[in-house]
């Protein structure tokens, strides 16, 4: 694998990862329940 | 009719985010995504993507649900009600009846494909395609569907008891509700689905040629052949036309579905981190996950040459059902086991998409004809067979490919368009990013406001321009001298909604085929001497591709494959005794003439296809009509 593919690849792929994390971490760490008022 | 049922609701959060995540991931992340990326310019594909899932997903993904959470709060769960409530001009419920007929028709042809999931697992678990050839699988894919070549009739019995119980599996999840139905299965495929396509992608990345006797390549050749940039494609406006297509297909945009399950939020719940983390994990599991299998484990088995030959169309179809069986064969005693958590894994993606297929339907008539759950899930299914029942009895040219088009790709991007300018202009940007802000535990940077309100719908517009006036040479020679000499003059692509309308891909086929079947029955017919200078032809036109500057390393190594594959068929053909060689002839022309009559009836077959998606949509919109009729006399509308 040429070190361009390899360099984009991981770019990409640490951008989805972090944002796919972030906001499972926002969701399960979050005090709110579906219908609450807060 | 019963009386009114009780308000549904989500059990919760993690579960509407895995029931939003099943409904956006599908058969497309697995099959489509790969080879359309690797069509379009491999790692540069993924910069337009990226942009598309900027300025059109996550935008539309945000307004969606705002609608959906908007028009539930007022008692609509489906699109004919929630477009209403954002205007008060009538033709807007009658616009939302796209959310119903999109869900409808690919349903009908959605489940049918769902039911060769289910059938190719359970296949596999027993260790069916053990031992088998290409040419094995390819019948095993006939008889299921009954599908042969040139026929227009495609009945297998066995194809549709099982289409059959794909239904009814559906209708009965569907009629459990939204906590104990679709909230469940999600819960469970979607983490199996996840866990299935991780061992998968590892096995497959762990494939050595230097150990593994059947592999002919590393499966970082195909790793980098998705990921290689090749920039070039960037100026090519097709490209970003295909990536916008992907973001559509990938995220359910422009269905109704996001709108229906978003419908039973309460005012304050959350949207705003709730949808992006819905969009974030559809994005896993297509970019990483998805780019992971198909290409790389196919290269691996394959070689590239043979893997760009087969996803030149921008579809991983023919390899995930027809080729994908045979090579999990080399891996011993895993094959079976990896064609379950193949197929297995293609069926949960399948079957979440498809129950949300069914909710807004089914909320329809709950919320406007007073159905109860169970009726309303059976009146679904009923509802599937008209369309359904042609699919799985005809050949898939026939209504499969024409539901296809457009439903999944024309219409989605009309909707879209539609709620767009419904929700940023109609109802008012201001309110509508005061809508998408309500409860939200994610502060989403103002510039989407702006991006909603004028970025979107731009581009909307120009894909649906791009899409409908699509030319055969592409887009690129009329933008770039428009007014030069060298520029082709302008003829229809046979893929736009034009040239789809004039059946324009049926006669380019039809003329391709029988131009094949010439060439084939000419080259049978050869002597001996004329077959060796035909062989040396195809030589020297080897050689011309391999000096070919203007051509990328892959698409060289595509075409020196198909000419190589042509010189091992003609050289076949000289072995031939002459009376083998004569039933050769006769063969090629009578399947010939067979293609003839297949592609003169096709047209017709397609008209009476489109006269049914009519009848469907008018059959909807009568249904909106007396619901209304109906909510005006009782003071409801």
């Amino acid at each position: 694998m040429s070190a361009t593919a390899a360099t984009f690849m991981i770019v990409v792929w640490a951008v989805i990862v972090v944002n796919t994390g972030y906001c499972f971490y926002k969701l399960l760490t979050s005090d709110r329940q579906l219908g609450s008022d807060d | 009719m019963s009386e009114s049922p009780k308000r549904e609701q989500w059990a919760s959060r993690v579960g509407l985010v895995l029931a939003m995540a099943g409904n956006a991931v599908g058969l497309g992340n697995f099959l489509r995504f790969p080879a359309q990326a690797a069509k379009n310019g491999g790692g540069a594909f993924l910069i337009p993507y990226i942009v598309a899932l900027l300025v059109v997903g996550l935008p539309l993904i945000w307004v969606e649900w705002a609608m959906g959470r908007f028009g539930g709060q007022q008692g609509h769960h489906s699109t004919p009600g929630v477009f209403q409530a954002f205007h008060r001009s009538r033709i807007w419920k009658y616009f939302g009846v796209m959310g119903l007929w999109v869900c409808l028709i690919i349903a009908s042809y959605y489940l049918y494909i769902e039911t060769w999931c289910m059938a190719y697992a359970g296949f596999s678990a027993v260790n069916g395609f053990g031992g088998m050839n290409r040419g094995q699988v390819a019948e095993f894919f006939s008889q299921l569907t009954g599908e042969k070549e040139y026929e227009l009739i495609a009945i297998s019995t066995w194809g549709m008891a099982l289409f059959a119980v794909c239904i009814g599996l559906n209708v009965f999840i569907l009629s459990k509700g939204l906590a104990k139905g679709i909230e469940i299965v999600s819960k469970i495929g979607m983490p199996l689905l996840i866990v299935f396509a991780g061992v998968l992608a590892l096995r497959g990345l762990m494939i050595d040629p230097a150990t593994d006797s059947h592999a002919v390549a590393s499966p970082m050749t195909g790793l980098n052949f998705v990921w290689q940039p090749r920039f070039t494609s960037l100026a090519d406006p097709s490209v970003w036309l295909a990536a916008a297509g992907q973001i559509f297909f990938t995220l359910s945009i422009g269905m109704g579905t996001i709108h229906c399950y978003a419908s039973y939020l309460r005012e304050k719940d959350d949207i705003a981190l709730t949808g992006a983390t819905a969009a974030w994990t559809n994005e896993f599991c297509e970019v990483i996950l998805g780019g992971t299998i198909l290409i790389p484990v196919a290269v691996a088995y394959m070689g590239l040459p043979e893997v760009v030959d087969k996803t030149s169309g921008g579809s991983g179809f023919g390899l995930g059902f027809l080729v994908f069986p045979t090579l999990f064969n080399n891996w011993g005693a895993f094959a079976p086991a990896a064609g379950v958590f193949w197929f297995g894994l293609l069926f949960f993606a399948a079957i979440t998409s498809s129950l949300a297929m069914g909710q807004p339907v089914m909320a329809f008539l709950q919320e406007e004809f007073k159905f109860t759950r169970e009726r309303s899930a059976v009146a679904f299914g009923l509802l599937l067979l008209p369309p359904a029942i042609p699919v799985a009895i005809m050949h898939s040219a026939t209504f499969n490919d024409e539901f296809d088009y457009w439903a999944s790709t024309f219409m989605l991007v009309v909707f879209a368009l539609g709620e767009t300018i419904l929700f940023a202009w109609l109802f008012g940007i201001n309110r509508g990013w005061a809508e998408i802000m309500k409860g939200a535990e994610l502060k989403i940077p103002i510039i989407f406001k702006y991006v909603i309100q004028y970025v979107t719908p731009v581009f909307l517009i120009l894909i649906l321009i791009g899409s409908v006036f699509q030319p055969k040479a592409g887009w690129q020679p009329y933008l770039s001298a428009p007014f030069s000499e060298k520029t082709p003059a302008w003829s229809w692509d046979s893929g736009s909604v034009v040239g789809r309308l004039l059946h324009l891909d049926v006669a380019e086929r039809h003329a391709k085929d029988l131009e094949g079947f010439d060439t084939k029955i000419a080259r049978l017919k050869l002597s001996a001497e004329d077959r060796a200078k035909e062989i040396q032809r195809i030589d020297a036109k080897i050689a011309e591709i391999r000096e070919d500057k203007s051509l990328v390393d892959y698409e060289r190594d595509a075409n020196v494959f198909r000419q190589e594959q042509l010189s091992k068929s003609i050289t076949e053909m000289g072995k031939l005794t002459d009376e083998e060689r004569a039933s050769s002839v006769m063969e090629a022309v009578e399947l010939r003439a067979k293609a003839d009559r297949f592609y003169k009836q096709l047209p017709a077959w397609r008209n009476f296809d489109r006269f049914l998606m009519v009848a469907v949509y008018v059959f909807f919109s009568v249904l909106v009509w007396i619901a209304w009729k109906r909510r005006t006399a009782e003071g409801r509308a």
